[in-house]
């Protein structure tokens, strides 16, 4: 890769690998992130996140690939020479040193060393302690802090700085839901009017989706998509990431379709029901030896008792159904989750209000087809 | 399993500042209540004192009515399930489960019956001998909800028990546990800092700050009619929005950036405040409409600007700002809106919270006969 691009890419990186032994933590990753820009990679734990931050900041060596910070190549060189901002997962900070001390500690760098005045330092350690509600315990010490308020501390020395990118490795995730809120929108504010790019690092896909201007999904060490937070919530790849996608996640059914003149379908042991046209000219298009694969999305979902709707008519004309049994409902306030078993499959439906449905209620689930995915059922892939 | 009640129990560590103050608190038999509070709130005091692992200050609780304060706690019979799991590495999961049992000389095929009773309801039949190391972080949990339910305890309490979960398994595990507590009915308390579990998995929530106790109720009451600020703030996935008002001569609401009313003046009830009163208004962030007058429905009118929007998937949430302060407003569908473009924001009275300046208290429950009479 050239470094001549213009403009200069905060992060590039071109076949990045890294393997441990036997196992690929990190195969083939290519990865672009401009300046100002917030790019988030979200994947289950072991996914390869950490990995990815450690060999960004020098703390791993690339099995192979390059690496490119700010235009430079990174190749041998060391990490106090990288300039890259690393919050790490485990927080590590001094333990002897007061908050204020740890936020410091980056200022005082050797790569730093002269280049604020001790009037400018102080601002700028006031400025992340009262972003991030800190300010009032700068005279502690971790060990008299919460997992909480030692994230922050983390976050601070991160931010405090002036790098060529900011690696944030889960910064918000011991916060409670106020804070994580407000401190999403406004890091991702503040990040977004810098010059360095910043990587943040979440198992959350919902953070990921809210912070970020644009969502890497990491699974096993390989990059399965990249795209805007839209995107990736309306074409998920395959059925991967849209199970990590999502609050909750899109549910993906198999399903088994009978009879060939008259297409029926059937998930898991329910009874095979009968299928509208949108329904069947999906199974036309996608299904694989009778089997498909049906993402439908917990929004989109309608679910009623069984006894009741006899009378009410479906949600929508051509609408299809399923009959099940409830297996739980959530409360969230504003909508619950509602948890279906559809022939021994899980399906999960957000509704608004608390209906107090027993488990074991008797239900009919409605969706519509044309709103749902197909997935190929031997890839996994999302069929166009 | 027991009825359990909490009577002006008090924690201090060091004798001047009180980590619980004069909690009262009942958890009825076969319910699942949740202690719910930011980091240092008293949660988990209150946890260890109903376990008997840490002693009261003063105060007393009660199990089925009988003082158990100065009893330890394998004498109270409670049973925990920690975050990290805590499970015997070495045993498989059958192993883990019978344990308890076990150690009790209880006759084997007892053991057996129970253990598979309850490897049945938590789905870890398939995996009865496998080693617990080899599971994955949700599964092990329920391994350690199995052990924990195995021994028939009076009470069952749930310290953070999703925190060490990835995002997947742990709608799963509250999945699951939720379904737990209304097939089985479960005496348990639970302790979290995520509303988002306590409000899933609990039949009511007790929301603790500062070591005081600020509202128990079952999580729609909690939403819907917070008793304060701090509840209508701690309480919602996008939180609640506050806004400074005053009221004027008339007794009409007064904040800046209202657009000019047409038609109906928007005012509060007789009785509420003086003229020249301040009051904080909170509201919902789904609760506010961009754009649409409802129909006949009184409704503040804020005038606002575009900031930016968060990507919630089927949801977004749009960063406002106006002259009374920022505002978010929750909207299902992708907006076209631009940085700096104006938007009206319509507040339906309806939907609107009233708190003391001072005290934080809510003045009356939102949706209340007071707006209905009008």
């Amino acid at each position: 890769m050239s470094s001549a691009v213009t403009p200069v890419a905060s992060v590039l990186t071109a076949g990045l690998s890294k393997h441990f032994g036997a196992k690929r933590a990190l195969d083939d990753i290519s990865l672009r992130i401009e300046q100002g820009e917030v790019v988030a990679i979200t994947g289950p734990s072991g996914a390869g996140k950490s990995t990815l931050a450690r060999l960004i900041s020098g703390l791993e060596v690339p099995t192979s690939g390059d690496l490119h910070l700010a235009g430079r190549d990174m190749r041998g060189q060391a990490p106090q020479e990288r300039r890259v901002a690393h919050m790490f997962e485990s927080f590590a900070l001094y333990p002897t040193r007061t908050v204020r001390q740890n936020v410091a500690s980056p200022l005082d760098a050797p790569g730093n060393r002269g280049r604020w005045s001790s009037a400018e330092a102080a601002q700028r350690i006031d400025d992340v302690l009262s972003l991030t509600e800190m300010a009032h315990l700068h005279e502690r010490y971790p060990s008299q802090l919460s997992g909480g308020q030692k994230q922050r501390v983390a976050l601070c020395r991160a931010l405090v700085q002036d790098p060529s990118v900011f690696v944030l490795d889960e910064p918000i995730g011991h916060l409670d839901a106020k804070l994580r809120h407000r401190l999403r929108g406004e890091i991702r504010r503040r990040q977004r009017s810098m010059r360095p790019g910043t990587l943040w690092l979440t198992p959350d896909g919902l953070e990921a989706m809210a912070v970020a201007d644009r969502v890497v999904v990491l699974i096993d060490g390989r990059i399965h998509q990249m795209g805007t937070p839209d995107e990736v919530f309306s074409r998920p790849a395959d059925v991967q990431v849209a199970r990590l996608i999502g609050d909750p996640s899109m549910n993906v059914l198999p399903v088994l379709w009978t009879s060939a003149d008259r297409p029926r379908c059937q998930i898991g042991d329910a009874d095979p029901m009968a299928a509208s046209p949108a329904l069947v000219e999906l199974h036309q298009r996608h299904a694989k030896q009778g089997c498909g694969l049906l993402g439908l999305r917990p929004s989109e979902i309608t679910v009623m008792p069984r006894a009741a709707h006899a009378s009410v008519e479906p949600p929508a004309a051509g609408a299809d159904c399923m009959h099940g049994a409830i297996y739980a409902v959530e409360p969230l306030g504003k909508s619950c989750i509602v948890s279906v078993d559809v022939g021994g499959q899980r399906l999960r439906a957000r509704l608004p209000g608390a209906p107090a449905w027993q488990p074991g209620l008797p239900v009919t689930v409605f969706f519509d087809a044309a709103r749902c995915l197909s997935f190929d059922p031997e890839s996994g892939a999302l069929c166009a | 399993m027991a009825d359990v009640r909490l009577q002006q129990v008090c924690k201090s560590y060091d004798g001047r500042s009180m980590a619980v103050q004069a909690m009262d608190l009942h958890c009825p038999q076969g319910e699942m209540l949740a202690l719910l509070g930011p980091s240092g709130c008293g949660k988990s005091s209150t946890l260890k004192m109903v376990a008997g692992i840490e002693g009261v200050t003063s105060g007393e609780i009660l199990f089925d009515g009988v003082d158990v304060t100065r009893l330890d706690s394998a004498s109270r019979n409670v049973a925990m399930v920690f975050e990290d799991y805590a499970l015997y590495p070495h045993m498989s999961v059958r192993e883990n489960i019978a344990f308890p049992l076990k150690v009790r000389r209880e006759n084997r095929s007892v053991i057996v019956q129970k253990v598979n009773g309850l490897m049945d309801l938590l789905g870890l039949s398939a995996m009865a001998d496998a080693t617990v190391q080899s599971l994955s972080g949700g599964a092990q949990q329920r391994v350690s909800i199995g052990r924990a339910l195995v021994r028939a305890p009076a009470l069952v309490m749930f310290d953070e028990p999703l925190s060490h979960l990835d995002a997947d398994q742990k709608v799963v595990l509250r999945t699951e546990i939720r379904r737990m507590q209304t097939t089985q009915g479960l005496t348990s308390v639970l302790v979290t800092h995520d509303q988002t579990e306590a409000m899933a998995m609990a039949d009511r929530i007790a929301v603790m700050h500062h070591g005081v106790l600020q509202q128990v109720g079952s999580p729609q009451t909690l939403y819907a009619q917070p008793a304060n600020r701090f509840v209508a703030g701690f309480i919602g996935d996008t939180p609640m929005n506050f806004l400074d008002a005053v009221l004027d001569d008339d007794g009409a609401l007064r904040l800046p950036g209202l657009a000019p009313m047409a038609g109906h003046a928007v005012e509060l009830p007789a009785g509420l405040g003086r003229p020249g009163d301040a009051v904080v208004l909170g509201i919902r962030p789904e609760d506010i409409l961009l754009h649409q007058v409802p129909n006949g429905m009184p409704a503040l009118q804020l005038m606002a600007r575009f900031v930016d929007r968060e990507c919630g998937g089927d949801r977004h949430v749009l960063r406002l700002s106006s002259e009374a302060g920022p505002l978010h407003v929750e909207v299902a569908s992708v907006s076209q809106l631009q940085a700096g473009d104006a938007v009206v924001c319509c507040l339906p009275v309806e939907a609107l919270h009233f708190f003391e300046v001072s005290s934080g208290r809510a003045m009356f429950a939102r949706g209340g006969h007071l707006w209905s009479q009008r």
